[in-house]
């Protein structure tokens, strides 16, 4: 993997984090919306409340699951930045032996430290895949707790269905909550391409 | 006075007071319904029952004479009259301001000397000088009790006619000369205007013709009347009914009539047809326990309770509502460990969610008792503006909390006598305009979610804006400036500020502009929502919205910076992400472009607040949409069922409803989101925005 690899990774998870931040604050506004209808509708419409609380509840551990996102992006990074020097210091050892060579020399020592540095960066790739399998589990949590958040839209537009006669505008409300979610599955989905496509790319080393 | 009887007295006094006026007012349509006679006459009786326990002597008297009044008419001794309505509904109102006076520890003055001879006269079947009842109505003079002053009488005789048989004569005539029993020589001023009146029928100086209806042409007897006649003299005995044949037989003619022939002669004022008792036996009476025994036993359902005891639960109510919202911030700080605690948490919050509602609802009255001065009010005014009006009034049975109830007796009695003096034209104008002569005000009340909405609507002739405005302009309530800047709406709303009026002289019913400025404050007060609506030529509607309830109050909590404010859900519409590009300047104010048809003024809480506005596109701005603006905040944090804590220690007019505790144990103000609005767009510099980037806006 070079910089250019790690920088688009890097890139991926950047968008990825300002996107979810903003379609789950998006999800708690759609939340907060159906509950400030509901409350003006008074007890007509409390079985909508009900959903609109768990959507808001479910945006918030969304919320709290990205967080854990940001969390393991960091270490992923660090550890193939890691993996990066320390391929550089391998490379330079293989210059300096293959100089020497040129002049019948031959340093024990330094094929040594070469064959130790690359059982590092081999240790170090196992760990970074561990932690990007880390942050796949992490994006799978995310997901699940979307599709978690998608039930509970689903409920939703059952109960503006059964709320139809008050007057509410909850089917829209619904729609407009349905919208935010997929909105998130996408990037969601799209950021565990780019992960998966790096673990692919992580596994031909091992 | 006996404090104990005086507390248990008042508020039962003053229930039999209201339901004797809607009782009176009943009378008017439905004269001959013994039973709500009967229900007047209770209520003069219990009433004099417990002033006499108070020894409230002039009330004792008073009611005395009013229930002497309702038993000669409930023994169908006397008939109902215009005047008669019109004398219970003042002395009503006389014992109203005697039970303030026993309500103020006094004891109650005597009621006005010249009302209570007019109520004497008239339950002794005289004709009283009508001064006292018709004051309000001389100007208008289409007062039907001027008409009354006519002292033509029918009298009924029994003679032998040609054919020989026994007949009844009933003919006009004038009994001035009969005086009332017990009268000593000299002539009172009442008598004195009854010969006058007499002398000159209705062409007595200064008296104006009185409706034709009302006042019968010449001698000839209509057979509506000689039909009354008979029926005060014979009920349903009739000759010529069958069941004379059998009443004949069992009771003597001269039993049943006690009128030998020919000499005895009843005198009975032609316009009351006030038929003397013509047999020993009494006229059939309204039982009075019989609808007593019909009603349901209230008294084993229900509790009169101190208004101060439930206040006190309220507030208890309110305090646990405070401990319920920090208990529940509490534990979800804790965690998903502690399932246990979230349950109990849950639990509480629903234990205090019912008992929150079971006390709102002790507190909930039905509109009627709001509505139930209004039909006197449209009775009054109406005859003293010498227009025809027809009151509908919908959703009495609507529930209210009780403050809103109290609070807005006098908002409505003024928005009906508005709506009468400056809404409703005179017959004529709306004949010529095409409309029904008589004019409708429509009173609704209709609960629309947790919200009850009042209006009061007639069919009259609309407000005219560019008319306000210029009054506005003249009165000096707003500039000439300002009134170029002021939207359709804005214009029509300008009748609501103090001191505005578009009369150039006061009159009894409006004029001093200050009504309207406190049916706005009064609705501000009471947390609701005003609304104005008109078409010129067709009519206006003002509606006003309260919350269900004034115990709880449901917030939106917001951050603007580090400062956490609400703002009452019941202003607000929705939450926005806020759009740079949706903002523009327009007529010096920024607006907000919320939708393809919405564009609304936008006020930076930053500016106003902080005085330091938000930037858009360098900290988080979210955007708050209210009916009449939308207020850009930090981040929208969520909401809560708060408890409002007066913060009347700051100045009269302020930004704030008052402050609450939040569920993290913070004091948190409560934003008047019609104050700022109202502040922002006086001083459009103020609520001004400031985009990171110029131009966009």
């Amino acid at each position: 993997m070079d910089v250019q690899r790690i920088m688009q990774v890097v890139d991926a998870s950047f968008a990825a984090r300002q996107s979810i931040e903003k379609s789950l604050r998006e999800i708690d506004r759609r939340a907060l919306n159906a509950m400030v209808l509901v409350k003006r509708h008074g007890n007509a419409l409390a079985g909508y409340g009900v959903v609109a609380q768990a959507f808001r509840e479910r945006a918030a551990s969304l919320k709290e699951s990205a967080s854990h996102l940001q969390e393991t992006i960091a270490p992923l990074i660090h550890a193939h930045m890691r993996i990066l020097q320390h391929q550089r210091f391998v490379t330079s050892f293989d210059t300096m032996i293959q100089a020497m060579a040129q002049y019948g020399l031959v340093c024990a020592s330094l094929n040594n430290t070469q064959s130790q540095w690359q059982k590092i960066i081999t240790q170090e790739e196992t760990d970074a895949r561990k932690i990007l399998l880390r942050l796949i589990a992490a994006v799978d949590a995310l997901q699940e707790g979307i599709e978690e958040q998608e039930y509970v839209v689903t409920n939703g537009r059952i109960e503006a269905a059964l709320a139809e006669g008050t007057g509410a505008p909850l089917m829209r409300v619904s729609r407009d909550m349905g919208e935010a979610v997929r909105t998130v599955s996408n990037v969601i989905r799209t950021y565990r391409h780019q992960l998966e496509s790096l673990e692919h790319e992580s596994s031909t080393h091992i | 006075m006996d404090m104990e009887i005086l507390q248990d007295y008042l508020p039962e006094a003053r229930e039999l007071l209201e339901k004797a006026q809607e009782d009176t007012l009943r009378l008017e349509s439905e004269p001959g319904n013994d039973e709500i006679l009967a229900s007047v006459f209770r209520a003069f009786h219990t009433l004099k029952g417990g002033a006499g326990f108070l020894e409230a002597d002039h009330l004792v008297s008073w009611t005395h004479h009013l229930e002497d009044l309702l038993d000669k008419l409930r023994s169908h001794t006397l008939t109902i009259s215009a005047s008669m309505i019109d004398a219970i509904l003042k002395g009503l109102d006389v014992i109203d301001d005697m039970l303030q006076q026993l309500a103020h520890g006094e004891s109650p003055a005597a009621g006005p000397v010249d009302l209570g001879q007019v109520i004497q006269q008239l339950a002794a079947g005289q004709t009283p000088y009508l001064q006292a009842l018709t004051a309000e109505t001389d100007e208008s003079g289409t007062d039907a009790t001027t008409c009354l002053s006519t002292d033509a009488t029918l009298m009924a005789s029994q003679r032998i006619t040609v054919d020989g048989h026994n007949g009844i004569y009933i003919e006009r005539a004038d009994i001035s000369s009969h005086s009332a029993p017990g009268s000593s020589d000299e002539i009172s001023e009442a008598e004195f205007e009854a010969t006058l009146d007499a002398l000159y029928g209705n062409q007595a100086p200064g008296l104006v013709d009185p409706p034709e209806q009302f006042c019968p042409a010449g001698d000839e007897i209509s057979p509506e009347e000689f039909e009354r006649m008979l029926d005060q003299l014979h009920g349903g005995q009739a000759p010529g009914y069958d069941v004379l044949e059998r009443t004949a037989q069992t009771q003597p003619a001269s039993a049943a009539f006690a009128l030998d022939p020919p000499a005895s002669r009843i005198g009975l004022p032609a316009q009351n047809l006030h038929a003397q008792p013509l047999s020993a036996t009494p006229a059939p009476i309204a039982n009075p326990s019989a609808r007593t025994q019909n009603m349901p036993e209230a008294a084993d359902t229900t509790l009169r309770v101190d208004a101060l005891r439930l206040d006190a639960v309220m507030n208890q109510v309110g305090e646990l509502v405070l401990l319920r919202n920090r208990l529940a911030s509490a534990v979800s700080s804790l965690g998903e460990e502690n399932e246990d605690m979230a349950r109990i948490a849950r639990e509480v919050d629903l234990t205090v969610n019912d008992i929150q509602s079971t006390v709102m609802r002790l507190r909930m009255q039905p509109c009627k008792r709001l509505f139930q001065q209004l039909p006197r009010v449209v009775r009054d005014a109406s005859r003293q503006l010498g227009k025809e009006v027809k009151l509908d009034i919908v959703g009495e049975e609507v529930e209210i909390d009780k403050t809103v109830v109290d609070a807005l007796s006098g908002p409505m009695t003024h928005l009906i006598r508005n709506s009468l003096d400056h809404g409703i034209d005179p017959s004529d104008v709306r004949q010529a305009a095409g409309k029904p002569r008589s004019a409708t005000i429509r009173v609704a009340a209709v609960h629309l979610g947790d919200k009850v909405r009042i209006e009061v609507s007639d069919d009259g002739r609309g407000i005219d804006r560019q008319f306000v405005t210029q009054k506005a302009i003249d009165k000096g309530v707003i500039t000439a400036d300002q009134a170029a800047r002021l939207s359709e709406q804005e214009a029509l709303e300008l009748i609501f500020r103090a001191g505005f009026s578009t009369k150039d002289q006061a009159t009894d019913l409006s004029g001093r502009g200050v009504g309207m400025d406190v049916v706005k404050e009064t609705v501000r007060k009471l947390r609701g929502h005003l609304d104005i609506q008109t078409r010129l030529g067709l009519g206006t509607t003002i509606a006003m919205e309260f919350p269900l309830t004034m115990a709880v109050l449901p917030v939106l909590y917001l951050r603007l910076r580090r400062e956490i404010y609400a703002l009452p859900i019941s202003s607000i519409e929705s939450l926005l992400d806020i759009q740079e590009s949706r903002i523009h300047r327009m007529g010096g104010r920024s607006v907000y472009r919320v939708d393809g048809t919405q564009v609304t003024p936008i006020v930076d809480l930053g500016a106003l607040l902080n005085d330091r506005p938000l930037r858009l596109g360098s900290e988080p701005i979210e955007g708050v949409l209210t009916e009449r603006g939308l207020f850009m905040v930090s981040e929208v944090l969520g909401n809560e069922d708060s408890v409002v804590k007066p913060i009347d220690f700051l100045a009269e007019q302020t930004w704030y409803q008052g402050a609450t505790i939040s569920g993290k144990g913070n004091v948190v103000l409560i934003l008047d989101p019609g104050a700022l609005l109202g502040h922002a767009l006086e001083h459009p510099s103020t609520g001004k925005t400031t985009p990171d980037r110029r131009g966009a806006a």
